[in-house]
């Protein structure tokens, strides 16, 4: 089956078979692939870390019109630019500079620019489109710049200098924030990079734009090899500088704010990891993880984890923690579970919804039932119809009424919530799972339970 | 001296450049080559005073 998103490139595209990902290469990428292989630039790359590794696969001989079948490694998970946090933006945004500057050393250069390009595997940026390297042509700048700046800088300066949430913009424009749009939002805003990347380049963009109705030649200023690999380095000083600056969020210190005790604290932590060695998951969803410790628990004993919290503050830091640990298989994204990523691109299937993806062995839901029924007044049947279409364990905690957190949310509005109830909640669940185990949170007054998949 | 826009449409390149990204790199990566001088340049100056200043304190520990 021909992956839905790969259909622009001429130069090969990606197919699944037997659940193995592929990538055939066409006829007319043959030289461009046989650069890359030989020249050293493939060897350079993997051996960094910068480019996924892959390997090549005997062709039947049905297969016209293609001159290779590879077979690369894959990400436990596929993530897109608008559920990454702030640092892991940066990382891919300068894992592709670093990646065009060593292709230059090798005669090539990057063809593309795309962010969807990227992808993270064992906390680390990696480029996973091994069709996307050409020739480079003396005296030619560099043709995915513009992609560049629409893909990767603007939402970089608008999460920076305006606003976090701004990386949301990806997904409303899957070709990158129009740099005219960009420059917009960011007017008041003159740094350095933001006046030659944002502002002029949209000014430039905008004053040549009908030049595709002129009959006269179109002709561009000759740009030495020197002048290039000066502005790619240009290019990563300004992104090594774009800071985040002063964020405070709803939930970046939320677990010092909880009503845990540490006997409590070390209950759940205990039953957490129970549950886990007795399900062994190979792919663990933890929704509304937080600062991670129950990700990174089920990343210890094994499981690769997707961390997935609405705060791209809290993302940040568990994204932190990954990059120092260099050990866990952690993949910390921003989502919001009432909003949770859509299908986008051509017919809705260019980028998959969450649904669409690795569908996880369990899913973890710990402290977060009472944010979904009671502040976002969603049903518990409806919260269990969607974890049981995604994952057939199920790990999750009810929080009681009683409880001083739920008591807080209840104090601002009215109590319109009767069917908040344990009863309801395991009714509601049963209908989807089976009930496997149930265990109380000592000096809490909050359940774990553990379900799986009705058969 | 000026190059044809042939290459940088070329079918290979199915991405679709635009002029004004194109034009507006001759403009930064003047920038960039005088900035990155600027920026050798400030590491080599500093360089120097970190030597002057650890050649000092090379003297005056062999003074003690």
């Amino acid at each position: 089956m021909i992956d839905p998103g790969s259909f622009r490139d001429p130069s090969g595209l990606v197919f699944r078979q037997d659940g193995v990902l592929y990538r055939k290469i066409n006829p007319v990428y043959q030289n461009q692939y046989e650069s890359l292989m030989t020249s050293g630039l493939y060897n350079c790359l993997v051996g960094q870390g910068l480019l996924v590794s892959h390997r090549e696969i005997e062709k039947k001989s049905s297969e016209k019109g293609t001159i290779r079948i590879i077979q690369p490694d894959t990400v436990p998970f596929v993530s897109y630019p608008y559920e990454w946090s702030f640092g892991e933006y940066k990382d891919a945004a300068l894992t592709t500079l670093i990646i065009q500057k060593e292709a230059l050393n090798y005669g090539m250069i990057l063809k593309d620019a795309s962010a969807y390009n990227i992808q993270f595997l064992m906390g680390k940026p990696v480029f996973i489109d091994t069709l996307s390297f050409d020739f480079y042509g003396e005296g030619t700048p560099w043709v995915a710049y513009g992609q560049f700046c629409r893909h990767f800088l603007a939402p970089l300066l608008l999460m920076a200098e305006v606003d976090v949430r701004l990386s949301q913009m990806m997904r409303n424009y899957i070709d990158g924030i129009p740099l005219d749009l960009a420059s917009r939002l960011l007017r008041l805003k003159r740094s350095f990079t933001a006046i030659q990347h944002i502002h002029l380049h949209a000014k430039m963009s905008e004053r040549h734009a009908d030049d595709g109705l002129s009959d006269k030649a179109k002709k561009v200023p000759f740009m030495s090899k020197f002048q290039l690999s000066a502005m790619i380095e240009g290019l990563i000083r300004s992104v090594k500088k774009i800071r985040l600056k002063g964020i405070r969020t709803e939930w970046g210190d939320y677990y010092s704010r909880t009503n845990y005790s540490d006997e409590a604290a070390g209950s759940k932590l205990q039953i957490v990891s129970e549950l886990l060695s007795e399900v062994q998951p190979g792919l663990v969803w933890d929704f509304g993880a937080n600062d991670g410790r129950y990700s990174k628990k089920a990343a210890e004993l094994g499981a690769a984890v997707v961390a997935f919290d609405i705060d791209p503050v809290a993302v940040e830091r568990n994204y932190n923690d990954v990059k120092l640990s260099s050990g866990y298989n952690m993949l910390p994204l921003v989502l919001d579970l009432t909003n949770p990523s859509p299908g986008i691109g051509f017919g809705c299937r260019e980028r998959n919804s969450i649904n669409d993806r690795e569908k996880p062995d369990c899913i973890m839901a710990l402290a977060l039932i009472h944010h979904l029924a009671i502040s976002n007044n969603l049903p518990f049947a409806k919260i269990a119809e969607w974890f049981s279409g995604l994952s057939r364990n199920l790990i999750i905690e009810f929080v009681p009424k009683e409880d001083s957190q739920v008591q807080i949310m209840l104090s601002s509005r009215t109590d319109i919530f009767p069917d908040y109830t344990r009863e309801t909640f395991e009714k509601m669940f049963c209908r989807y799972y089976s009930l496997q185990s149930v265990s109380p949170i000592q000096d809490s007054e909050r359940l774990l339970y553990l379900f799986k998949i009705k058969e | 001296m000026m190059n044809h826009w042939n290459i940088l449409l070329a079918p290979k390149n199915y991405l679709d450049p635009g002029t004004g990204s194109m034009i507006v790199q001759y403009i930064i990566a003047g920038i960039a080559v005088a900035s990155g001088f600027l920026f050798v340049m400030r590491e080599k100056i500093k360089g120097l005073f970190m030597k002057k200043k650890s050649d000092e304190k090379i003297d005056e520990n062999s003074q003690k």
